[in-house]
């Protein structure tokens, strides 16, 4: 029962995990379809539309074999419309639960459903105004978040297709529904329409980034602050009364967010030298990704103004031209500068001061 | 049969955050419920599903399970890989 895995499917023996993990996200639904039933291996797959597991990456005209993300490629204005589902899943595990809030409806009185809903607005509108995208696949997928997940639950994620908040057990964490968490978990919904990082090492690393540095994006677009105003903290207030920290993570100072008895010291590196090797934790997901997160504020902080202006276009627009699931940070700093050459010319400050900045975590590109 | 439960990850990425529990499910009042849904064989089958790759701040749990004749078996799997009755189980525990 426990023991090997016998290989039934000879294309299963050639293909690699790994690549059939690419596959299962960025496929077209024959190809998914394909590679979730060989990594199931021979397991039902679960049922789960294919609409919700679209890698969001579509042939670039005539350009046999390239591709680009499906935000991007879509050349006609569309009106965005914000379509929020919020449910009450009532201390259960059972997704989405019961509807307590669709659009338009007025508050209900229950805080965790109306942050919810608001924070799905604001991030709705970061994504729809500053990068002119409509939803988090770029085609007005409607935002559905569940509330009161689970009884004590200290966690909230996404889950391909919608996003859950536990409400803690009242000692770790008090709530989840902080606008930078809500904008942290919409935007791995973003990352996966985007064509996807896969969730293991660096690339889950980068993922995990690209959650902070929209999620904290969304905080301060929202509170009207520069980047020199904002606190560049992820996770403010949602750790419990006696833990001994500001926020969950910092982009300013990574591994300074809290030091604790119960919980130790933030782990976050702010450079490659201190990079964390680790099998924990998707091989350190939510730990190196403070040095990608230190680059994006040390960017902020040489170009000024708002996050999502210039450093958020050239972080955003390498989200949709990157094309590799499997990406590193080199890979990933590499493409921010393609970006910030493709925004504002070679040689151009943004892109001078993007090199430095990549240079100062100790990434050279 | 007794079953152990330890869970980490997810958005905090710590362990601390994660719950570690354990039930003699001779002490339990749905016992016939508890070794249905925590029977190792379909843990093993829940086990060799392959998680939603999209997914992002997962945590992990380790289940283990003593049966009857004393044998232990340990399994690593994703949250999501979970039924919900079996995370409403481990929430009641
Ligand atoms: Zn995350």
């Amino acid at each position: 029962m426990c023991g090997p895995v016998h290989c039934h499917n000879p294309i299963h023996c050639i293909v690699p995990p790994h690549m059939l993990r690419v596959m299962a996200l960025r496929g077209d639904t024959s190809v998914q379809q394909m590679a979730r039933a060989l990594l199931y291996q021979n397991e039902e797959v679960r049922e789960e539309r294919a609409e919700h597991m679209t890698g969001g990456v579509v042939p670039e005209d005539g350009r046999t074999g390239l591709f680009m993300s499906s935000a991007l490629a879509r050349s006609v204005p569309e009106r965005h419309v914000c379509n929020r589902r919020i449910f009450d899943g009532e201390g259960k595990a059972a997704l989405p639960g019961n509807p307590v809030r669709s659009e338009g409806d007025a508050p209900t009185g229950d805080a965790e459903v109306d942050r919810a809903y608001d924070g799905a607005g604001t991030v709705f509108d970061l994504y729809s105004e500053a990068f002119g995208r409509n939803s988090l696949d770029g085609a007005g997928i409607p935002l559905t978040a569940t509330v009161h997940h689970r009884q004590n639950y200290n966690n909230a994620f996404w889950n391909g297709t919608q996003m859950a908040y536990g409400d803690g057990d009242g000692k770790i964490f008090r709530t989840f529904t902080e606008l930078s968490v809500i904008g942290h978990e919409m935007s791995h919904g973003v990352v996966q329409y985007s064509g996807g990082l896969l969730y293991q090492g660096q690339s889950g690393a980068l993922n995990e980034s690209v959650a902070d540095v929209f999620g904290t994006m969304t905080v301060q677009r929202k509170l009207g602050q520069d980047v020199y105003e904002a606190d560049w903290l992820v996770g403010t207030g949602i750790l419990g009364p006696e833990i001994n920290g500001r926020a969950l993570r910092s982009m300013k100072a990574p591994g300074t967010a809290y030091h604790d008895a119960l919980l130790g010291q933030d782990p976050q590196p702010y450079h490659m030298d201190l990079y964390v090797d680790t099998t924990d934790d998707n091989g350190g997901v939510h730990i190196n990704s403070g040095i990608p997160n230190h680059a994006f504020y040390l960017y902020c902080m040489y170009l000024g103004g708002n996050a999502w202006e210039r450093p958020g276009q050239v972080w955003y627009r390498a989200l949709q031209q990157i094309n590799n699931p499997m990406a590193t940070f080199h890979d990933w700093a590499a493409e921010t500068l393609d970006a910030a050459i493709a925004l504002f010319g070679a040689g151009s400050h943004e892109q001078v001061m993007l090199r430095r900045a990549w240079r100062l975590v100790g990434i050279a590109c | 049969m007794m079953i152990e439960v330890a869970s980490s990850g997810g958005f905090g990425g710590f362990a601390a955050g994660g719950v570690s529990k354990q039930l003699d499910v001779t002490d339990a009042d749905s016992q016939q419920t508890y070794c249905e849904t925590f029977d190792p064989g379909a843990l093993s089958r829940l086990e060799a599903r392959e998680p939603n790759p999209g997914a992002a701040d997962m945590q992990t749990y380790t289940i283990a399970v003593t049966d009857d004749e004393n044998r232990r078996h340990v399994f690593r799997l994703r949250e999501d890989a979970l039924p919900p009755e079996m995370l409403d189980l481990i929430d009641a525990m």
